[in-house]
């Protein structure tokens, strides 16, 4: 048996929650709406929903605090943002104290289903990482530590190899600079060793390394490498 | 702001000496031809003019002191001294004061008058481009967005896609101007911070390919970057919003069907990049007023007419991050081709 997915709205702007609530119900989503922090926690706490959507619009610092608050409190909801355009500050901030991914204003409500449904679908598989990947061109045998490309092979340095890893690992989700580097390199390397990294994964796996499509650049927040999409839905224990 | 006021008097004092001084070289020049020195007053009130339309009010009336004193010192006798001999001589100079004032008084108007004229003429360039590229796309949508209400049962499937896709494309033209009008507003507030980091040239290009893709559907962009570039010094959010308005300019401005070429190549310790169009390329003498704001490029198809601003916020952008932009046509005068210099980032250890 399988439920449709719970998913709360926190945002102050009713046309903002009026377009939420009818993109959402229209995937038959259930849908809860809270217009500011304490009442979106309180609402937490009683309905226990899948997903939170939550504008970073709130007044005052509220949305920063209330992702803290969540987090503190050991809740593990993933938590997708709304930010507007010039703030990378503000998304980097949001990601780093445990938000899950983002979307900028204005943006297309397809996109931010296709967030949604790769944060619930990483809360979903987080006991266990999946053995293979595979997404267009690209396959990787985790296990096996084999990745191809058109069928063939192409090898990796170690450190590659674990970059490459990390972004299957979280394949959809935007991952902040800071995040790769403590993974990868131990939270010791410099941005622009990422970016070099990145060159040459690119040049290795890209059909056209100057317009990538399987690792996207999130410019001055992170990278994010390409995921297939589908329907999420909950399984009723 | 203070030095600049100051480095502009010094620049008004040195250039009305240098027009009285020029003013003396001449009255040398007529005492050699032995022409009567009464009349030589006419050529220092003509340098007094010159200097109350070039620099203003204050260096004319400095130009006036200079020029009674140089007259009465080389040319009205007894020479050498500033007194003076013959009494009609006294008339002369006294006169000579007197339209020197006057005059000096109207010229400084009329510039005064031109300086608030150019201000006008911008401010409503301004205003022409607010309303009008606020308005254009705001009247479709709401156009649209009402008939789809109203009519929704009579109108067939294509016509409603038709106004869906209006009510999008325009919403995303709106969006483009206020993102231009704020990136231009923070511009003049001087709140535009570089964050220059070492970035990967060929990734912000890909980045900003990405976010263009709607509006370069009309046009082929060839990349043409060697894959052992070195990264450059900048701030990769203001740079990818550089070329976003770069691209955005050229899929204005040419034709549809033709090529956008971006190169790079290092050059010694920085790496220039051309963004270069098969457009009609900029009009003769235009190649640095296309970067002033609210300034399009003469067209006579309104449609394709830019906001104006685009341009500016790239020098903007570009000199908040040390790097520069200028402009010229390609080989043959044809096309514009925008060429970028930025600092190569130093080698990594």
């Amino acid at each position: 048996m399988s439920r449709p997915l719970r998913i709360v709205v926190v945002a102050v702007e009713p046309p903002i929650r009026r377009l939420l609530r009818t993109s959402f119900a229209a995937q038959g989503y259930e849908v809860s709406e809270a217009e500011d922090s304490s009442s979106a926690y309180r609402m937490l706490r009683a309905e226990d929903p899948d997903v939170m959507v939550l504008d970073l619009g709130l007044p005052g610092k509220d949305g920063f605090d209330l992702i803290r608050n969540i987090r503190e409190a050991a809740l593990t909801i993933p938590i997708v943002v709304l930010s507007s355009r010039t703030d990378e500050a503000g998304k980097v901030r949001a990601l780093d104290m445990g938000a899950d991914d983002y979307v900028t204003k204005p943006f297309g409500t397809d996109e931010l289903l296709a967030r949604i449904r790769v944060a619930v679908r990483h809360r979903l598989h987080q006991d266990g990482e999946r053995a293979l990947f595979e997404i267009d061109d690209l396959k990787a045998d985790l296990v096996r530590r084999i990745v191809t490309v058109r069928g063939v092979e192409v090898k990796f340095t170690p450190r590659e190899y674990d970059l490459l890893r990390l972004l299957i690992a979280h394949a959809g989700k935007v991952l902040t600079h800071k995040f790769i580097l403590r993974e990868v390199w131990g939270g010791e390397g410099e941005v622009q060793y990422l970016r070099i990294y990145i060159r040459t994964l690119r040049q290795k796996i890209e059909r056209d390394p100057e317009r990538p499509q399987l690792i996207l650049t999130e410019q001055g927040v992170g990278y994010r490498l390409k995921a297939t999409d589908g329907a999420v839905r909950m399984d009723t224990a | 702001m203070k030095t600049q006021a100051t480095s502009r008097g010094v620049r008004a004092c040195a250039g009305t000496l240098a027009v009285v001084a020029a003013a003396v070289a001449v009255g040398l020049a007529l005492q050699q031809a032995r022409i009567p020195p009464a009349n030589f007053s006419l050529v220092f009130l003509t340098a007094v003019l010159v200097s109350a339309i070039v620099y203003g009010l204050w260096p004319a009336l400095f130009a006036c002191v200079a020029s009674l004193l140089a007259y009465n010192f080389l040319f009205l006798p007894p020479l050498y001294t500033l007194a003076i001999e013959d009494r009609s001589n006294i008339v002369t100079l006294f006169f000579f004061g007197v339209v020197a004032l006057v005059g000096s008084n109207l010229a400084a108007r009329v510039r005064r008058q031109n300086v608030i004229a150019e201000t006008e003429r911008l401010r409503s360039a301004m205003l022409t481009s607010l309303s009008h590229d606020l308005r254009t796309p705001l009247a479709s949508i709401l156009g649209a967005a009402s008939s789809l209400r109203a009519h929704r049962r009579s109108l067939t499937g294509p016509s409603q896609d038709e106004l869906l896709a209006t009510i999008h494309e325009e919403a995303e033209r709106l969006h483009r101007f206020i993102g231009n009008l704020l990136d231009m507003t923070r511009l003049e507030c001087g709140a535009v911070v570089a964050k220059v980091e070492a970035v990967d040239l060929s990734d912000v290009i890909g980045t900003a390919l990405r976010r263009a893709e709607s509006i370069l559907r009309t046009h082929r962009v060839e990349v043409d970057i060697p894959p052992d570039l070195p990264l450059v010094e900048l701030d990769p959010v203001l740079f990818e919003q550089v070329l976003f308005n770069l691209l955005d300019n050229a899929a204005k401005y040419a034709p549809q069907n033709t090529d956008i070429w971006l190169r790079a190549r290092q050059d010694g310790r920085v790496v220039t990049m051309e963004v270069a169009d098969q457009g009609d390329g900029i009009p003769a003498g235009e190649s640095e007023r296309i970067f002033d704001r609210f300034h399009r490029a003469a067209s006579t198809d309104r449609k394709r007419a830019g906001t104006g601003l685009g341009l500016a916020i790239c020098r903007g952008f570009l000199r908040a991050m040390k790097s520069s932009i200028v402009a010229a046509n390609g080989e043959g005068g044809r096309g514009a081709v925008f060429t970028i210099t930025m600092p190569s980032a130093r080698d990594l250890a």
